[in-house]
């Protein structure tokens, strides 16, 4: 039995592990490396030259890499070649109808700059119609969305042609920085140089203009930026997340089935766990602001607090188990925050968002709430499976429930609290408590669900498989609250946490979880139970 | 007692609780198909809304009367409901008392006044200056209610208050002896892309200057004149305005381009030409007002006033492409002064054109025709009713559904439809002896004149406008950008308030998520305008929600009472019979 688990483990990890090398080694062989940070001034942050062109280039081409190469070789090759912007089939249109509309060969996704010009006038009046509809606060159709986007999109590759996107110069007393491109002097004489070194093959030459252009910019800015810069690039070669939720995966096989190597698998956990967190920290730190403006932050605090929870419960009951469910579900959310379309890239703020105490305390207290409710759903899942295979002696199920009960309390009461911290900080910020907004709204229908199983159980209704079930539905209302209203529903005042897509994967998960619920219900209720 | 006992039952709450979170399910979701306002007024502003949340404090009442006497596991549950209710309480005292409205001021410009989210009625006797006013209460059916009596049986009802209406227009063919007025009804279609769309065109509509021509996406649809061939040309460059007395035969003309300083007197026939404005490419701006589009000469326009010997004057304003223009909107005592005017500019002569999509039907005497242009190349040919005919872009084709040589539009005010986005509107009837003698609908801030016997009174909706006991004017506004870019990281604005009554002046600067705070006041920055035309404003959001405090502390009470039945075993029975 143990040697069969060690068998299936090891080549799971070893397959992962290569996988990942190889992605990582990829990397290492290209030239230009020292280009990545160069401190470029983009989106209102002044951010290594990696995170820039990753950032335009997935804006453009909804890919991470493109014909293979990391951004920051494209970007280069693209600077040092006058056309490539113009003449660079990369541009994505991943809307068929709106590639028939513009009249552009229908077999393609990407399209150059140049091809869509003629096209141009009807990108901008779709662009035009969906957001006056938007101001009218009337859906706009999918073409005219699309429409949008791609309209955004042929700006940036505009500003890249005009070279107005590489702000790499600091001006002694000015806060905005200048592209070598639009300004004369010696300063934008040397990184024309230095980007033709690349351009014909020098390498060695250009890693060590690019050290010493690096160097300067840091001097001039007394190394205001240094240590972020170093932080973030630090954090895509590190990619601390990915590795986390491979240790993640890692450590719940071991507990789940080699009960007995509890040492190797609080290790896992706890590699996973400092990854985790320090992964988190590098982005407080590069970003200067807590770690849940975006979906993305949120998935990965969420996924943390989930954790933390489950730890500690696993601490205080002297046993592995809620670790090792926790553990379960952080891989799982960590790969659908890499899989989900929802802007890992580490941006600047609206202005409502910024600074405001009374936002950070509502949005971290609310999405803890989800990571506890998390927790809750993946215990639930646990109880159900082992009920199924009858692996769950009466006793057993009573303590499982009693803990599934606990960790809903404590769900609710973050919940409660997050969603009336959320109104103090709209009432500090547009004077009313309760506008019946559709997050604050759905957030109050997740608290009266919750409330309903904690009522249940108190009047002692709900049996131990009930609550176990409540868990896993209970999670489907975080869900709409959390994923649903920005992307199903689209409106309120809370869609900065915008975007669109995805979708496919949610739905993929709330068909699996009503295959399980249904397959579940059905068998408990198939044939009538012997009462003991 | 049996009656508490079942109103303050868990079972009753459970259901009550369940209710409340379908109820919102619906709301969400019928307010992502329907917008915001469909929510409001259908959910939450509803009564039985209200009633529903009445029943949890009652719930909660009673279950809470149940327990007494109450021991020390109640403790929890005590504290947890009296929380709710302390909640509850307080959301119903900002609702009730509370203000909630807009300021908007120009920087060095001062107010005093909020405009709140709520209409209201004025009738406005001209001859009096009195000035009656009525709040406006949405409803959906017909209800009669006498707004003011007029004496010998006589009598203004509001009849009707929409808040999603539309005007929507009727146009028809007029009766004989109307005069010459094209509209085309055209329908697009394109399975393609999905669509089948129908509109009208019509060449002069008194109310919307632009009724002749219709922008969709990416298209443009224009009903034009036909080009009058073997016309007179004007030459090149020409722009000259001509006045010809036709008793005295004196003729003055005034070069536009290089309008002479002072006044232009016409001959020796004692009128004068005073304050001439030319507009190359006139266009209808904000207010009806007339403002220069470019200095093209697309649509020339020339504004001017004309004064007698005696000093009596008329205004008037003449279009180049329209000559009729004026005869149409003749005023009253318009034309008394016997004079003659020719505007006449080398106009553009226009064409469609570019890589727009464009059609253009034109009008002529006997026969339509149409010109559809795109990338793609040009079509034209004969228009009839009832006849297909493909544009030329894409799969896209039209028919003309109806051609009126005679057109007479007619406004009616609809309901919307649930996609479109209306506003208010208020039907009232001018009463006789219990019969209506004359309706008329009132859209907001579109005063009318209604005749009533023996005179005249003026009727106009528009937002309610109340007095803030201080005055906020607006020293700079500033939009901070994130370095490098135009995104905004914040917008604030230096303002003064000033308080007449303590003569108090408190200078501060409000920006997003730092409001200031005055007598109960809160005053936050909401948005802003940047103008090149008028300058800068900020929009201020201000309110004054006394029930806060209230919300606040219930909020405290509830969650410290929460932990207490979660947590805190000694403190946390639910139950009325319990060990």
């Amino acid at each position: 039995m143990k040697t069969k688990n060690v068998r299936f483990i090891l080549p799971l990890l070893l397959v992962l592990g290569t996988a990942f090398m190889l992605s990582a080694c990829d990397t290492e062989s290209r030239h230009g490396r020292s280009a990545r940070f160069i401190p470029v001034q983009h989106n209102g942050r002044v951010k290594s030259f990696e995170a820039f062109s990753r950032q335009v280039l997935s804006y453009v081409t909804e890919r991470e890499t493109w014909n293979r190469k990391p951004a920051y070789v494209v970007m280069l090759e693209s600077m040092s070649d006058p056309n490539a912007f113009r003449k660079n089939p990369w541009i994505r249109i991943g809307y068929r109808e709106l590639v028939s509309y513009l009249g552009l060969p229908e077999d393609r996704q990407f399209f150059s700059y140049e091809e869509l010009l003629p096209s141009a006038d009807r990108i901008e009046s779709l662009a035009r119609s969906s957001q006056a509809k938007r101001d009218q606060d009337v859906r706009p159709t999918k073409l005219e969305q699309k429409g949008e986007a791609l309209y955004s999109h042929m700006l940036e590759v505009k500003q890249l042609i005009a070279g107005e996107t590489f702000k790499l110069i600091p001006v002694t007393g000015q806060q905005d920085w200048v592209s070598p491109y639009l300004v004369s002097g010696a300063r934008s004489d040397e990184f024309k140089n230095m980007i033709r070194s690349f351009h014909e093959g020098r390498y060695g030459d250009f890693e060590e203009h690019a050290r010493s252009w690096t160097n300067r910019v840091h001097e001039e800015t007394a190394l205001k930026y240094y240590r972020k810069i170093r932080w973030e690039v630090l954090y895509y070669d590190w990619r601390p997340f990915q590795w986390a939720w491979m240790l993640y995966l890692a450590a719940f096989l071991v507990i789940a089935f080699r009960k007995r190597a509890k040492f190797l698998g609080a290790m896992l956990l706890s590699a996973a766990f400092s990854l985790h967190t320090m992964g988190l920290l590098l982005r407080v730190l590069i970003l200067s602001r807590p770690p849940v403006s975006n979906m993305y932050e949120s998935m990965i605090f969420m996924n943390w607090v989930l954790m933390a929870a489950a730890l500690v419960f696993s601490m205080v009951r002297r046993n592995l188990t809620v670790a090792g469910v926790g553990a379960f579900i952080s891989a799982l959310v960590m790969i659908y925050a890499d899989l989900l379309p929802i802007d890992p890239s580490l941006e600047v703020l609206v202005p409502v968002l910024r600074s405001n105490y009374w936002l950070t305390i509502h949005v971290m207290t609310i999405v803890s709430s989800y990571g506890i409710f998390g927790l809750a759903m993946g215990l639930g899942h646990r109880h159900l499976i082992l009920d199924w295979r009858k692996k769950l002696p009466k006793k057993e199920a009573e303590q499982s429930a009693q803990l599934i009960h606990r960790v809903i309390q404590v769900g609710v009461l973050l919940l409660g609290i997050g969603t009336v911290l959320g109104g103090v900080w709209a009432n500090e910020s547009w004077g009313r408590f309760w506008g019946w907004d559709p997050k604050e709204t759905w957030a109050l229908i997740t608290f009266l669900g919750y409330l309903i199983v904690v009522h249940l159980r108190y009047a002692k209704i709900l049996t131990a498989f009930g609550i176990a079930l409540s868990a896993v539905l209970g999670f489907l209302l975080v869900l709409m609250t959390w994923y649903g209203v920005n992307f199903v529903l689209g409106r309120g005042l809370h869609s900065y946490g915008q975007g669109s897509g995805g979708m496919g994967w949610v739905i993929l998960y709330l068909a699996l979880e009503a295959a399980f619920v249904a397959a579940v219900l059905l068998k408990k209720y198939s044939r009538p139970r012997k009462k003991a | 007692m049996t009656l508490i006992k079942i109103l303050g039952s868990l079972s009753f709450a459970i259901a009550l609780i369940a209710v409340l979170a379908l109820v919102l399910i619906a709301s969400t979701s019928l307010e992502s198909l329907y917008g915001t306002s469909f929510a409001q007024k259908f959910f939450y502003e509803t009564g039985w809304f209200d009633v529903l949340l009445g029943l949890l404090v009652v719930n909660i009442v009673c279950s809470t009367i149940l327990r007494f006497p109450f021991k020390k596991k109640h403790t929890g549950f005590i504290i947890t409901h009296i929380g709710i209710l302390m909640i509850l309480a307080g959301s119903f005292l900002t609702r009730f008392f509370g203000v909630d409205g807009q300021i908007m001021v120009f920087e060095g410009e001062q107010q005093a006044q909020i405009i709140q989210n709520k209409y209201e009625l004025l009738l406005h006797s001209p001859e009096t200056g009195h000035v009656e006013r009525f709040d406006l209460a949405v409803r959906a059916g017909a209800r009669r209610q006498t707004l003011k009596n007029l004496g010998n049986g006589a009598a203004i009802t509001l009849d009707r208050v929409w808040d999603n209406a539309v005007e929507k227009n009727e146009i028809a063919e007029g009766p004989p002896g109307t005069p010459p007025n094209p509209a085309v009804e055209l329908s697009l279609q394109s399975e393609r892309v999905g669509l089948q769309n129908n509109f009208w065109l019509v060449k002069n509509d008194p109310l919307d200057p632009d009724s002749g021509e219709i922008s969709m996406g990416p298209a443009t649809f224009a009903l034009k004149d036909k080009p009058v061939e073997g016309a007179a040309t004007i030459p090149a460059g020409t722009a000259q305005l001509i006045v010809r007395s036709d008793k005295t035969g004196d003729e003055t003309a005034v070069d536009l381009k290089n309008i002479p300083t002072g006044d232009t007197p016409i001959g020796k026939s004692g009128f004068r030409i005073v304050g001439i404005q030319y507009y190359p490419d006139a266009r209808v701006g904000e207010n009806n007002q007339i403002v220069n589009g470019s200095n093209e000469p697309v649509n020339p326009a020339v504004l001017f006033h004309i004064y007698d010997a005696e000093g009596r004057h008329e205004r008037h304003i003449r279009f180049a492409l329209y000559p009729d223009f004026e005869s149409m909107h003749e005023k009253e005592g318009q034309g008394r002064f016997a004079l003659s005017y020719d505007l006449r500019v080398d106009a553009q002569k226009e064409k469609p054109s570019g890589s727009q999509p464009a059609l253009w039907i034109y009008a002529g005497k006997d026969s339509w025709s149409y010109e559809s242009r795109s990338s793609q190349g040009a079509m034209n040919g004969k228009l009839e009713a009832g006849k297909t005919y493909a544009t030329g872009w894409m799969d896209f084709k039209f028919r003309a559904e109806r051609l009126l040589d005679h057109a007479v539009v007619n406004r009616m005010v609809k309901q919307a439809d649930k996609s479109e986005k209306g506003g208010l509107a208020v039907q009232i009837a001018i009463m006789k002896d219990g019969n209506v003698s004359e309706t008329e609908w009132l859209l907001a801030d579109k005063p009318k004149a209604l005749s009533i016997p023996g005179g005249q009174i003026l009727a106009a909706v528009r937002q309610k406008v109340t007095d803030v006991p201080f005055s906020l004017k607006l020293k700079d506004f500033r939009k901070v950008d994130y370095p490098g870019t135009h995104q905004a990281a914040s917008y604030e604005s230096d303002v003064s308030l000033h308080d007449p009554a303590e003569n108090l002046t408190i200078e501060k600067t409000i920006r997003m998520n730092k409001p200031l705070d005055y007598k109960g006041y809160r005053i936050f920055q909401s948005s802003y305008i940047q103008d090149p035309a008028q300058g800068e404003a900020s929009v201020f959001t201000v309110s004054k929600s006394p029930g806060v405090f209230l919300i606040y502390s219930g909020a405290c009470v509830l969650f410290s009472g929460v932990f207490m039945v979660f947590f805190v075993k000694p403190f946390s029975s639910l139950m009325t019979k319990e060990n």
